[in-house]
């Protein structure tokens, strides 16, 4: 039992972040600056854990024993990978938190405090343990009683009751779909491994398996968001948190998911022998994975409130996971040698977008969260014209939204590229894959158009400077910092997908048991080259976004030159409006107008209650007729 | 392949691009018993746009950058696409998609610039010119997957082959289909919503004058050049000849009869409202789908 040795410190100093927070009390700012170093302590501990893992090769498997109960403990590739992707997430949000909290009361920072460090270890837990019995329900209890907690104390009571009493009630019950379906394998004692169950599962008959795999995909759909689960939590909860909160439920929580779908349809699955069927089950996958894309992304167009925009968009983003796992398993039960191999692909693919996911709404939230900070107003209506007022945060937002809408030389551009490529070139012959390929493409730009939305009118177009009653600053170097972390690790994701394609390959060699082990996602970049996914070396498009960039800057520096050629002066004007009257108050853009036609043709997708309450509304400090213009 | 097929993409849509909305010009001169501007105006124009003064009401650096981006995207698509037969230099390191997304990243810089400007009208043109954009990017997309479907590759060359390769009943529907979509991609009447001068003062343009206006005229007309090749080569590619040359001239030909085309039709119809465009791409989008699952089946 060697190669733990960053895990128990990790959950120690978490634990350690818990009490002290105890002992401090009321003091505001020790209680801060001690539950951000111990925190962030934990995240390194995490992180070099899995890095351990990865650099080692070899899965380090553990047992706990807690009054009379065995928890099979297993820290392989796929955790490693997942754990990493966590430490970068929760170090962000405490160091993003850290200045975000800084002006909230002592008694609600205590709280907020001692739930943080809980629910970053019922993350840990998830990822990390092996079974569907004690141990899952210990970690599932600590992660969803914490975040209940933090999103209850995330806005004032008369707002956030319900949405978070919603989540808890969503939570239980797919943890109780979870453990109860396990019982389901005949056999089954409480407690065991997850192998041992997809073993057991496979002398358990056809139907009995069905089942099992059907409340599985149910349970951990409720927890990713799959349509019409997720809409009945996700944008209460992720808007109702406090951003840095948010930044962690869209970026990890999701993810946890995600990661309990690989594991059961990707693991367990292959145990469990005939008692599973890939056709059917990549079947389902795929129908959910593209109506959850399309509705969500639509559903979020037609928010006001950009941080329920964010939340629907991740519903959507989760969805083009789902429908790539999906895809996947269909390519791989093909048999067809060439679909096979982009079975990998696509599944490399599906692990890639969760990484860039995590990352780019993380940064996504936390750049919300400096809005919220800087202008007190979470309404697209009453903000623009921020970009002079907030350069940093708003050259942020859009580097994110630049990458979320997975435009070229970006890195949502490198995920969408392997899942949708490969998707179409396995299933040239399948009707579901092809349409189900076209569906997500063209998603893509619905997701163009929701943060062409946000970044355009929070911080181009005009308005905050009437709208908003207060001066609006850009937000201190304790909220930058940690977004600018974000990014950076956003922009390797788009530069350096050959990284990152290893450390997926890596962590997959790394796993035990994968249902497509022998396929190309073990060792991207090698065993690739047989594919025809492009003329010459397969994959270059995804491994060299750097010639597009330059390809494209180039053009533009031609494009300078062009507009330079007759030495043309600059001159600043105001804008015209037909030279009537000036831009003032009531003439501006507000964004409830933004796509009004196609928000009405696309009525039946849902979501379409749009009303914005900010917390300030709730003090009755500022009536509610003060918001936006109506044309 | 070598850089200069790159070169002679720019070169040959950059030339003749304007020559095309001449011609536009002039047909619709004719039908409408004008005279009509000579055939090189456009090029005329666009010299003058360059020596005026470059009006700013925003003053921030993206109603800066919009221009030189959105002519730069359209510019990128252009290099990596397969003329006369040629695939291009840069078809290793891309393919449909990264094509899709160039445009896709045009049409974003001009709305990123019209909302940068703060004028309500260009707000106006943007928030059309994004529906536009997502009701008819996959009529394109779908095309192209046509040629995915039976070529089984995603580089461009085979896959605007594979479009006629097999000339059945989805090959007709989806051609009948890019036609009409082609009037709504080159934004001529009764698709040019999103400009629409004499009701919102060309949108997103309203703020944009001297060589910044000329950047985005520019890229309008290799937009318009863009989508009329790719009809030629997609749908009339199996007519085109081996030499490169000849197939150069032929395609170019083919070319400008389309340009005709659009013309006479643009000058003939009258504006759509933005809500029964959409009823209308909707249309498009779900015959296209349509053509796209016979393709699959083998019609």
């Amino acid at each position: 039992m060697t190669g733990n040795d960053g895990f128990w410190p990790g959950l120690l100093s978490l634990l350690l972040s818990f009490l002290v927070t105890i002992f401090l009390g009321k003091k505001a700012r020790p209680v801060r600056l001690a539950g951000t170093i111990l925190i962030s302590l934990s995240c390194f501990f995490l992180a070099w854990q899995g890095v351990m893992v990865l650099g080692g090769g070899h899965p380090v498997e553990l047992e706990i024993k807690i009054a009379g109960l065995h928890i099979p403990v297993l820290l392989d590739g796929l955790s490693a990978l997942f754990l990493i992707l966590l430490s970068v997430l929760v170090l962000s949000a405490t160091l993003f938190a850290y200045g975000y909290y800084e002006k909230t009361e002592a008694e609600t920072l205590q709280k907020v405090y001692l739930a943080l460090p809980v629910f970053v270890a019922g993350l840990v837990g998830l990822l990390t343990v092996d079974d569907l019995g004690p141990g899952f329900a210990l970690a599932w209890q600590l992660m969803a009683v914490s975040s209940y907690l933090l999103v209850r104390w995330g806005r004032p009571a008369a707002v956030s009751t319900r949405p978070a009493l919603v989540y808890l009630a969503f939570m239980e019950s797919a943890w109780l779909l979870i453990t109860g379906a396990a019982f389901l394998a005949d056999g089954y004692r409480f407690g065991d491994s997850l192998a041992t169950v997809g073993e057991k599962l496979s002398g358990s008959g056809p139907a009995a398996a069905a089942v099992f795999f059907g409340l599985l995909l149910l349970g951990f759909g409720l927890k990713t968001g799959l349509f019409p689960l997720g809409q009945l939590w996700i944008p209460g909860a992720y808007s109702t948190a406090s951003p840095p909160v948010s930044a962690l439920l869209a970026g990890i929580l999701e993810k946890t998911g995600v990661f309990g779908l690989i594991r059961i349809f990707f693991f367990v699955a292959r145990g469990a022998g005939d008692g599973f069927d890939p056709g059917l089950w990549g079947q389902v996958l795929v129908a959910a994975g593209t109506l959850t894309l399309f509705i969500g992304t639509v559903q979020a167009i037609k928010q006001s409130d950009y941080l329920r925009l964010l939340a629907y968009s991740s519903i959507g983003q989760v969805g083009y996971i789902v429908f790539a796992l999906g895809s996947s398993l269909l390519a791989w039960n093909s048999g067809s040698p060439l679909a096979i191999s982009l079975a990998g692909v696509i599944f490399t693919g599906a692990v890639y977008h969760s990484l860039n996911h995590g990352i780019f709404k993380g940064l996504l939230f936390l750049t919300g969260g400096s809005l919220l900070y800087a202008t007190g107003t979470r309404d697209l209506n009453r903000l623009g014209g921020l970009l002079p007022v907030m350069p940093l945060t708003g050259i942020l937002a859009a580097l994110a939204s630049y990458s979320i809408a997975g435009m070229p030389a970006s890195s949502g551009f490198v995920s969408k590229w392997l899942m949708i490529a490969g998707n179409f070139l396995a299933g040239k012959d399948s009707l579901l894959l092809t349409l189900a390929g076209i569906v997500a493409l063209f998603t893509a730009a619905f997701t163009l158009a929701c943060y062409v939305k946000f970044f355009g009118l929070a911080f181009t177009s005009a308005g905050a400077s009437w709208k908003l009653k207060k001066d609006v600053k850009e937000v201190p170097a304790s909220l930058l910092v940690p977004e600018f972390f974000l990014v950076a690790f956003c922009l390797s994701q788009a530069f350096l997908p050959g990284l990152y394609l290893r450390l997926i390959g890596r962590s997959l060699v790394t796993t035990d048991g994968f249902l497509l082990a022998g396929s190309s996602a073990e060792i991207p970049g090698t065993n690739l080259t047989g594919i025809q996914i492009l003329e010459g070396p397969a994959l270059l498009a995804a491994a060299a976004p750097l010639a597009m960039l330059v390809l494209l800057l180039v053009l533009t520096l031609l494009a300078r030159w062009l507009r330079q050629s007759a030495g043309a002066k600059e001159v600043r004007v105001p804008v015209w409006l037909c030279g009537y009257q000036d831009l003032n108050e009531n003439n501006v853009y507000a964004d409830r107008n933004m796509f009004s036609d196609l928000k009405k043709f696309f009525r039946w997708t849902g979501a379409n209650k749009n009303m914005v309450v900010d917390d300030e509304e709730l003090a009755g400090s500022v009536p509610g007729e003060g918001k936006g213009v109506s044309l | 392949m070598n850089a200069t097929a790159v070169v002679i993409n720019l070169i040959y849509f950059l030339a003749l691009a304007p020559f095309l909305e001449g011609v536009m010009r002039k047909v619709t001169a004719r039908i409408q018993s004008r005279q009509g501007p000579p055939l090189y105006q456009p090029y005329l124009d666009l010299l003058k746009l360059l020596g005026k003064e470059n009006l700013n009401a925003a003053g921030h650096p993206v109603f800066r950058l919009a221009p030189l981006l959105a002519f730069a995207s359209v510019l990128s698509a252009v290099a990596l696409l397969p003329l006369a037969g040629w695939s291009s230099f840069l078809a290793h390191s891309s393919d449909l998609m990264t094509l899709i997304y160039f445009l896709t990243l045009s049409g974003f810089s001009i709305l990123i610039g019209a909302l940068a400007s703060g004028n309500p009208f260009a707000s106006v043109g943007a928030s059309r010119e994004m529906m536009t954009i997502i009701m008819l990017e996959p009529v394109l997309a779908m095309t192209l997957i046509l040629g995915v479907v039976s070529s089984g590759s995603l580089s461009l060359l085979p896959a605007t082959a594979g479009v006629s390769a097999t000339r059945g009943f989805s090959y007709f529907l989806m051609m009948a289909v890019y036609l009409v979509a082609l009037q709504a991609f080159v934004s001529r009447q009764p698709f040019d919503i999103p400009e629409a001068e004499v009701e919102i003062l060309e949108g997103p343009y309203v703020e944009y004058s001297g060589p910044n206006y000329a950047l985005f005229r520019y890229t309008l007309n290799l937009k318009r050049m863009f989508y009329s090749w790719l009809f030629v080569v997609g749908f009339l590619g199996f007519l085109l000849p081996e030499g490169p040359v000849l197939n150069l001239v032929i395609q170019t030909g083919l070319v400008l009869v389309l340009f005709v085309l659009i013309s006479v039709v643009g000058a003939t119809h009258p504006r759509f409202r933005m809500d029964q465009a959409l009823k209308f791409y909707a249309g498009l989008v779900m015959l296209s789908l349509l053509a796209v699952g016979l393709r699959v089946k083998g019609w």
